[in-house]
């Protein structure tokens, strides 16, 4: 029986096509469906809320295409960015995939990024479910 | 010529040698920069995490610590002269635009 609340989609990219799949991840949860899990090219989605979430899909060139899932370099990894408030959701090979979470560390990730005062503001408001 | 490796650094590299001039843990690096620039200067994981590998396969950092996954690191002497080197590059920089850019500004 079809489960309502997972979805799986064949969606296949390359290392170098990183920000294309962080920007289809966005979509995909601003329609509610949030990444689980990758098997191959088919990626598996759990149904939540329509919100906004920021991915960010990475390449970690430290370990091989053959090493085993959840190497120790990898974990060691995902340690840093866990501290930076980037929360490990699945591996890809070498892709490492990421949700930001802490809703500060967005803010400050968005400042890195240079956006406006205006989006910012208006993410502000995406948060707090204010609309416009 | 290609220019040499570590011979200018870049901001992240500067201010995480500048972070491990005291004995730092790999995460509370990022904390450390942020505190140290007043948090002008952010330093992402991935960033970091290839700065520390390049650093210590260059001798300028090494470890001193594992606790389970968390590394420890401590900068090297020859860390230490490439870091006052930059140090002093910066000065000789900041001293030029003094006398050359002080009065045109």
């Amino acid at each position: 029986m079809r489960s309502k609340d997972t979805k799986r989609k064949l969606f296949n990219f390359l290392p170098y096509e990183c920000r294309a799949a962080e920007e289809y991840l966005e979509l995909m949860a601003e329609r509610g469906w949030l990444l689980q899990s990758i098997n191959g090219a088919i990626l598996k989605f759990k149904k939540i809320e329509p919100k906004k979430i920021k991915y960010s899909v990475d390449v970690l060139n430290k370990i091989s295409i053959f090493d085993p899932k959840d190497s120790d370099v990898a974990l060691e990894y995902r340690e840093y960015c866990k501290a930076a408030g980037w929360n490990y959701v699945c591996q890809k090979g070498k892709i490492q995939i990421f949700i930001l979470k802490m809703i500060r560390k967005l803010f400050l990730f968005i400042l890195m990024k240079k956006k406006s005062l205006n989006q910012l503001l208006k993410l502000h408001y995406i948060i707090w479910g204010v609309s416009f | 010529m290609a220019r040499e490796q570590f011979q200018n650094l870049t901001e992240p590299m500067y201010y995480i040698l500048m972070s491990l001039l005291k004995e730092r843990c790999g995460v509370d690096i990022m904390d450390a920069v942020e505190k140290i620039s007043s948090g002008r200067v952010r330093v992402g994981p991935g960033t970091l995490y290839a700065l520390l590998g390049k650093f210590e396969k260059e001798n300028m950092i090494r470890e001193t610590e594992v606790q389970g996954r968390k590394r420890s690191y401590i900068i090297t002497e020859k860390g230490r002269e490439i870091l006052l080197d930059e140090y002093r590059r910066l000065i000789i920089m900041v001293d030029d635009g003094l006398l050359n850019l002080e009065e045109k500004l």
